[in-house]
């Protein structure tokens, strides 16, 4: 808008300068707001001439105009005042302020073009500035804080992780939870490629990232069913629909654009700093935990005797053991865009390129991304042909999550008196894997840092074709074709750790063959739609506008993958490089999609509108007689403001709205059908034993029983609101009420193994989500020449639940451990954490071992569930003149998550939880022993054994007391700072540059959490971001703060 | 508006054409069909990695042959006697849906191909199995089970009633593969006897005399049905054995590929039970169950020990004696000393005491035959005046001891699943508390580290969490104290 603006000053300024025609009068005046305050840059014309000024930084102006004139007085934002010239000279004017909402228009489903007045359902719409203001180059990470009712979480802050977006709460235990991402009308995909292995995961991020955020104009989020149900099964979760920048005509413009963050560890494991090497009390110097002795200062031996030496030094805390691990992380990312055309053809090119190296010493976790994109339009008469292309190439390489020998896993079992930095030197004779502290299943962290690892690279092609044709001026039909394919690679291999023999390392558990593993996908997704828009009045006060569509989606992917079990030269990865063969696996998917659809919209007098959306989906992933699904909504809304013309005195912006809908979801290729499979036993859970074997090829029943019943999942919602703007749109309160549920839930039955399968898909339960999204704005000082501080609430709650179970089914399994599992409920709240927890007699006493350690119970219980009880975004926005600064806040408040930090620093006894009573023998409260009886019934004692200082350890790692690892996830983040400065125009205009701006930008400055949380950023997740990931963490890579700046400028 | 009708017209014909465009959702990644042979040799590979791999495991520590190492903790809960409930998921799931379903699969279509020899070698492996489940868990699901989505909630059937049931199935296939001599036709998809269907009748033979000699302290002992078969005398002549492992990944004996291999052979050490009962009588198997530790000695602890702080705390697996399972270990599903021990059992208690002492001393020698010793070596421990030699004018019972004595020394590391399970039938060895004066080295004692009261251990397992919740019709045992059928008064 406001290059728009400054292009018609520059004009008007042009224009006055020529035109000075002789005029008996000349008038002034002052042109203000409806506060008093003056406007400048208020263009000023008489009406019917080109004689026209702009009135200056005091509002003030000066025409010549003669008496019976007409003076125009117009600017942006403010309705156009016409006064006629009398014969004062002196003429003020009082511009109010334009309801210029009312008019605008926002691209809906499927490219469909709306007014945002017609809107019968929440959608908000993102603009390029919003997006690109704290230079993330993650289009999710953009959006974070700025959406209500969007729930946007980030894996973790490594480089390239995923961030996932869930809209409205959780809609599908068994189906992805990710909205659909639509790129200039065409679907496309966001799938991850990550990995919740225990023992390695790692996060190479999802598709949506690897659009470049400075190439969009907008992006849209549809939230209901009532919008989205046009977009069919796909976007049952909602809808980002974005539009991305094209050439604009006139000269050759030029943007270009640069950031650079540096990034440092935020979080950490508290570490009490009382106890050090250890265990059972013991300065054992082989111990990979702080159970030993008080710290006294003295100079003590550490380490393995190597050569006859060993190392000394006092026995003493180690302060900022982890922080000293981890340096310093870099982002950098570049961006040009050139862009140009005449009035009927426009085009514009785009390069950016971003460089990223992580907290990790090394380059061990980095991402970089290249994106090209063009985009070009022409228009021949009644033909627009417009046309988009898409390349990216991205390469990370991450460093793995988890337990076993993961850098993290080995950093956080390291006494709290060791100096890591120490171990730096992974050859040295006492930091090599044969001599290293500790042979209890960890090594140097720097060993494996430097020599496992992975990498990933991805190839991807997008774009979309579009050709319309101008029927008559009242309709249109379009074709629009969509193609995205990428190819990606991902490596993983692991070192041999072969401690030499005799070592003090030699035959422990940490003694691993190394391995290798490889695999490609290649994903692809074509999409054609064919519409047809009719655009109509029928009368003065009855509208018309209506799209037929027919859509053809089609989407295949292929993956090969192999892997093997050992390596044998050092150093050197590959399939070959072992005495085994590899093991091979490949498959293959396809699924296809046709829909035809109806959006339709009527307006009465441009205030009433009434949208319905009607389509029929036909999907290959469900049996023959259920794959046709019709389905549908109705919104409508009601400018109100336009009813009832008295009150827009106090609210200048008024609109109800209302909508239901409902939307088919289908589900995975190949569920229906039983399946044989590949011979294999589960080997005690920790390998498996594979044919084929001694040259026997096997084949197995699938463990998944049929079913010819399967029915698509349906989501039904209902939305209710309110969008309202006060006092010249200094407060603006946006409100939606809605109330979903989805019937049909598919998901996979377990079933009793005895029934001779495990599970089968079927149609499960029932899960409801309800909830209110409130956003709030406030423009406390509006000053345009001066002060402005905007304040905006962003408010919403979410009640994820599992309202219905079929009979079958006590509870449904959502992932997390043996152990600590996440699970859902019939009438809970959806997922739960459940875990072990003391076994008590019927008094609620805690029963007690011998120890004194309680015995966990036989039945585990839940913990609590996992939700925010609400989300809080809060922003403020100063900004002086051509200086801002802007401040995000986000509070999200309850819910649990699993944290594997918490377990290991507790277990290891590293972490400040484990300083109960100082550690001096306690008995449990309230606990009792049990004993037997002749007759052989168990009665109960008091328990009079304390636990000793030796079994400390066993308390902190007790099954019984696992709710321990179980933390509080809420927290309050700092989550953006923003400092902008734009160079003033009078300077730019001494400069070939049309503008400059600088900004200094801080991310996850500050992290507030609860008393519980002694470990980790809360946000952090091993387990994806989707549903699963809200079970927590399992060993996750440190979260980061991190400081950058960036610079625009445009030529 | 015409244009429109067209338009809707031109897609719906569209999609008409286009309705076999949608029947693609076979997935093409799976065979559509497969055949007996390969489901039998997948059967055969669950069944060995559960005998090999959990049971091996759990019966190895049950059966005192290994006790947890200090230092690490894997398996704490099998030594405190205090397994969750969701310890036996894996394995059950791996015995149901994976070796009995298959074996399913086999019996239908052998018997649909009148392949009588085929459905005598799943009939054999099938009841194997469910032995198995019977003995380790009691009552299982049996006769609704197996029956997919049409019965979600099999019932539990009495382990008498599978038993019983188990027998005359055998007998069944005897019976028609002796009627309808048809020999198999999986050949060396067959890979515990390739196909040899002399060797099937001997597997089965020898399966039905272990089945009664669990039966003999109940009511359904059955002296006739015992008596026949020995008159036959036909059992095992070759160890019922998997032997198609390589040293590669998912390719190993199971308990290596997962103890030694993934875990890093620092959990099992050798417990005194079994280490000293070896070294008491200069035993020299001891070098074959056992490696030595990193100083070249055969040291064990005592069963549970390793748990308590004291006094082993810090030390490390490696400075004590471990199993000797290789790479390419066979897994035993019948052995010979096992055939010979069940005999001797079944001819003191059927037959003659001379009877007995031939099977015994049979059985000895044949252990030490499958641990690659000589036999000269056995031979001096059963003569008369040797440390295992056979009292053939004593008593039953003392019969019986040193029968079972030895039938224990010589499954470890051949069946542990199958020592633990004859422990508990029998109370051989004797089971005593380290404090009582009769107290000697080898003999089984109660662990150290049991959270159980006073002189109990485990009689049976939990139902794994996961049947639990998915099977209505069944209930958890309220602890692990329960016994099975042939065990209860």
């Amino acid at each position: 808008m406001r290059i728009h603006y400054n292009l018609g000053c520059l004009l008007l300024f042009l224009l006055t300068s020529i035109s000075t025609f002789a005029q008996s009068n000349t008038i002034t005046g002052t042109v203000s707001d409806t506060d008093g305050m003056p406007l400048p840059g208020v263009n000023v014309i008489v009406k019917g001439t080109n004689n026209g000024v702009q009135t200056d930084f005091d509002g003030e102006y000066s025409i010549k105009a003669s008496e019976g004139d007409v003076l125009v007085f117009s600017f942006v934002g403010m309705i156009t005042a016409e006064i006629t010239v009398q014969q004062a000279t002196t003429i003020d004017a009082t511009l109010e302020q334009n309801t210029a909402q009312l008019d605008e228009v926002v691209v809906t489903a499927v490219g469909i073009e709306r007014e945002k007045a017609s809107l019968g359902s929440a959608t908000t719409t993102v603009n390029a500035e919003e997006i690109t203001r704290g230079a993330q180059s993650n289009i999710a990470d953009a959006l974070k804080g700025k959406v209500a009712g969007v729930n946007i979480s980030a894996a973790s802050t490594d480089p390239g992780a995923s961030s996932g977006v869930i809209i409205r709460g959780i809609s599908t235990m068994g189906g992805s939870n990710q909205p659909l991402y639509v790129v200039d009308g065409v679907p496309i995909n966001n799938g991850s490629a990550f990995s919740s292995s225990l023992g390695g995961g790692y996060d190479f991020g999802r598709g949506s990232q690897d659009i470049n955020p400075d190439n969009i104009k907008s992006m849209t989020i549809l939230k209901g069913a009532s919008a989205t149900s046009l977009y069919g099964s796909r976007a049952a979760n909602g809808v980002i629909i974005i539009t991305t920048k094209s050439g604009q005509s006139g000269k050759l413009s030029v943007e270009l654009g640069s950031t650079s963050f540096f990034t440092r560890i935020s979080r950490t494991p508290n570490y009490q700093s009382t106890y050090g090497q250890g265990w059972d009390f013991t300065h054992r110097l082989n111990e990979n935990g702080s159970w030993g002795p008080r710290f006294d200062g003295t100079p003590r031996v550490w380490g393995n005797v190597v050569d006859n030496s060993q190392r000394l030094k006092p026995y003493l805390f180690q302060e900022d053991q982890l922080e000293n691990f981890f340096d310093t992380g870099t982002f950098f990312q570049n961006n040009v865009a050139v862009s140009g055309g005449n009035e009927n053809s426009t085009v514009r090119l785009s390069y950016s390129n971003l460089r990223q190296d992580g907290i990790y010493p090394t380059d061990a976790d980095s991402y970089d991304r290249n994106t090209i994109g063009l985009n070009a339009q022409s228009k021949m008469g009644k033909l627009k042909i417009s046309g988009n292309l898409n390349y990216v190439n991205t390469e990370g390489a991450s460093v793995a999550t988890g337990q076993g020998l993961t850098v993290l896993n080995n950093l956080l079992q390291i006494p709290n008196d060791l100096n890591i930095n120490e171990f730096k030197d992974y050859n040295n004779k006492f930091n090599n894997i044969s001599n290293y502290y500790t042979p209890y299943g960890i090594t140097n962290p720097y060993f494996t840092l430097n020599e496992d690892g992975s990498a990933y690279e991805k190839e991807r092609v997008y774009g979309a074709l579009e050709a319309s044709y101008d029927l008559t001026d009242w309709s249109k039909v379009t074709y629009r074709f969509g193609l995205d394919q990428y190819t990606d690679n991902t490596q993983f291999w692991t070192a041999i750790v072969d401690p030499e023999p005799g070592s003090p390392n030699a035959g422990a558990s940490t003694v691993q063959p190394g391995s290798y593993s490889e695999s490609t996908r290649m994903v692809k997704q074509l999409n054609h739609d064919i519409l047809y828009d009719l655009n109509a009045e029928v009368n003065k006060d009855l509208g018309i506008q209506s799209t037929f569509g027919f859509n053809y989606n089609i989407r295949t992917s292929r993956s090969l993958a192999a892997s093997v079990g050992s390596q044998d030269l050092f150093g050197f990865y590959s399939l070959s490089n072992s005495g085994e063969n590899p093991q091979a696996s490949s498959s293959e998917s396809e699924r296809r999609l046709y829909g035809l659809y109806n959006n339709t919209t009527l307006s009465f007098k441009d205030q009433l509108y009434l949208t319905g959306n009607i389509r029929n989906d036909w999907y290959s992933t469900l049996p023959e007689e259920n794959r046709s699904v019709l389905y549908g909504g109705v919104n409508a809304s009601w400018l109100f403001i336009k009813t009832f013309d008295g009150i827009s005195d106090v609210l200048n912006y008024g609109k109800l709205r209302a909508g239901y809908g409902e939307v088919g979801v289908d589900t995975d290729p190949y569920q229906i059908n039983p399946i044989y499979v590949s011979g294999s036993a589960d080997n005690q859970g920790f390998g498996s034993l594979n044919f084929p074997l001694g040259g026997v090829n096997a084949y197995e029943v699938g463990n998944r029983a049929a079913n010819p019943n399967l029915k698509p999942e349906r989501r039904k919602e209902f939305e209710v609101g309110l969008d309202l703007e006060f006092f010249k749109s200094r407060i603006t309160l946006d409100f939606t009420y809605y109330n979903a549920r989805v019937e049909n839930q598919i998901l996979s039955l377990p079933l009793a193994a005895t029934t001779g399968y495990t599970s089968q898909t079927a149609n499960l339960g029932e899960i409801s989500n309800e909830g209110i999204e409130a956003l709030l704005k406030l423009a406390v000082f509006r000053n345009s020449r001066g002060f402005n501080w905007n304040m905006a609430f962003n408010f919403a709650t979410n009640d994820s639940r599992l309202e219905e179970l079929d009979e079958r089914l006590t509870q449904v399994s959502l992932g997390g451990l043996s152990t600590t599992s996440l699970v859902a409920l019939e009438g809970m709240p959806l997922a739960l954490i459940e875990g072990s927890v003391p076994q008590t007699n019927d008094e609620g006493q805690i029963v007690v071992d011998s120890n004194g350690i309680p015995i966990a119970a036989s039945t585990k219980e839940i913990y609590g569930d996992t939700q925010y009880d609400y989300t809080l975004g809060f922003t403020n926005e100063f900004s002086y003149k051509n200086l801002s600064l802007n401040f995000t806040f986000d509070l999200r408040e309850g819910g649990l998550m699993y944290s594997r930090t918490a377990d290991i620093t507790r277990f290891v006894g590293n972490s400040v939880t484990t300083m109960y009573n100082d550690r001096q023998p306690f008995i449990v409260p309230n606990s009792v022993q049990q004993s037997v009886t002749d007759d052989g019934s168990i009665t109960y004692v008091e328990n009079t054994t304390a636990i000793s200082r030796a079994n400390m350890d066993d308390y902190y790692s007790a099954t019984a007391l696992s709710r321990n690892t179980v933390i509080d996830k809420s927290f309050l983040k700092l989550r953006e700072v923003v400092l902008s400065y734009s160079l003033p125009s009078k300077l730019m205009d001494k400069t070939p540059l049309d503008n400059l701006s600088l900004s200094i930008i801080g991310r996850n400055l500050f992290l507030w959490t609860p008393e519980s949380n002694q470990f980790i950023d809360p946000e952090i997740s091993t387990f994806g971001t989707d549903l699963s990931s809200q079970f927590g963490e399992f060993s996750a890579n440190p979260s980061t703060r991190s400081l950058g700046f960036s610079i625009k400028t445009r030529f | 508006m015409k244009k429109l009708v067209n338009l809707i017209f031109i897609s719906l014909l569209a999609l008409t054409s286009c309705s076999d465009d949608l029947d693609i959702n076979t997935d093409p990644n799976t065979p559509q069909e497969i055949n007996k042979g390969l489901a039998l040799s997948a059967a055969q590979g669950s069944i060995t990695t559960i005998m090999g791999g959990e049971f091996f495991n759990l019966g190895g520590m049950f059966a005192q042959f290994y006790t947890q190492a200090p230092s690490a903790g894997q398996y704490d809960a099998i030594d405190q006697y205090n397994l969750d409930t969701d310890y036996a998921n894996r394995l059950w799931t791996e015995l149901y849906a994976g070796a009995l379903n298959d074996l399913e699969f086999v019996l239908s279509e052998s018997e649909d191909q009148g392949d009588t020899g085929t459905y005598l070698i799943a009939t054999c492996l099938k009841a194997y199995t469910m032995q198995y489940l019977v003995d380790v868990f009691g009552d299982v699901p049996y006769n609704e089970a197996f029956q997919g989505s049409s019965n979600i909630s099999p019932s539990t059937d009495e382990g008498e009633e599978i038993y019983l049931d188990l027998l005359s199935k055998i007998d069944k296939a005897l019976a028609s593969y002796k009627g309808n001599n048809i020999n198999s036709d999986v050949g060396q998809q067959d890979l515990i006897f390739a196909a040899d269907m002399d060797k099937w009748v001997q597997f089965a033979n020898t399966l039905k005399l272990k089945l009664y000699s669990r039966m003999s302290n109940t009511d359904q002992a059955n002296s006739a049905a015992v008596t026949t078969l020995l008159s036959e005398g036909n059992f095992l002549t070759e160890n019922a054995s998997f032997t198609a492992f390589t040293d590669a990944t998912s390719k190993r004996n199971p308990y290596y590929e997962v103890q030694i291999q993934a875990l890093g052979d620092v959990n099992d050490v050798a417990s005194n039970s079994l280490l000293e009962f070896y070294t008491r009588n200069n035993d020299p198997r001891l070098e074959r169950v056992f490696k030595p530790n990193t100083e070249g000695e055969y040291i064990g602890i005592e069963q549970g020990i390793g748990i308590l702080a004291e006094p082993y705390g810090g030390y490390q697996a490696q400075e004590f004696a471990r199993p000797d399972i290789q790479p390419t270990t066979p897994v035993y599903l019948m052995s010979l000393p096992e055939s010979s021990f069940l005999q001797a059992e079944a001819y003191a208690r059927y037959g003659s005491s001379e009877q007995a002492q031939e099977k015994y001393e049979e059985g000895v020698i044949r252990s030490f035959e499958l641990y690659g010793l000589s036999t000269a070596d056995a031979m001096d421990l059963i003569s008369p005046d040797g440390a295992y030699a056979f009292d053939a004018t004593a008593d039953l019972e003392d019969q019986l001891e040193t029968i079972i004595n030895q039938k224990w020394a010589a499954l470890a590391n051949v069946n542990n699943i199958e020592a633990w399970i004859e422990t508990r039938r029998t109370g051989y060895p004797l089971l005593v508390d380290t404090q009582d004066p009769a107290y000697e080295e080898g003999r089984r004692i109660y662990s150290l580290a049991s959270v159980l009261p006073e002189g109990q251990i485990p009689a049976s397992i939990y139902y794994p969490d996961n049947e639990v919740q998915r099977n209505s019709n069944l209930t958890q045992k309220p602890n692990l104290l329960q016994e099975v059928w042939w065990n209860q008064d």
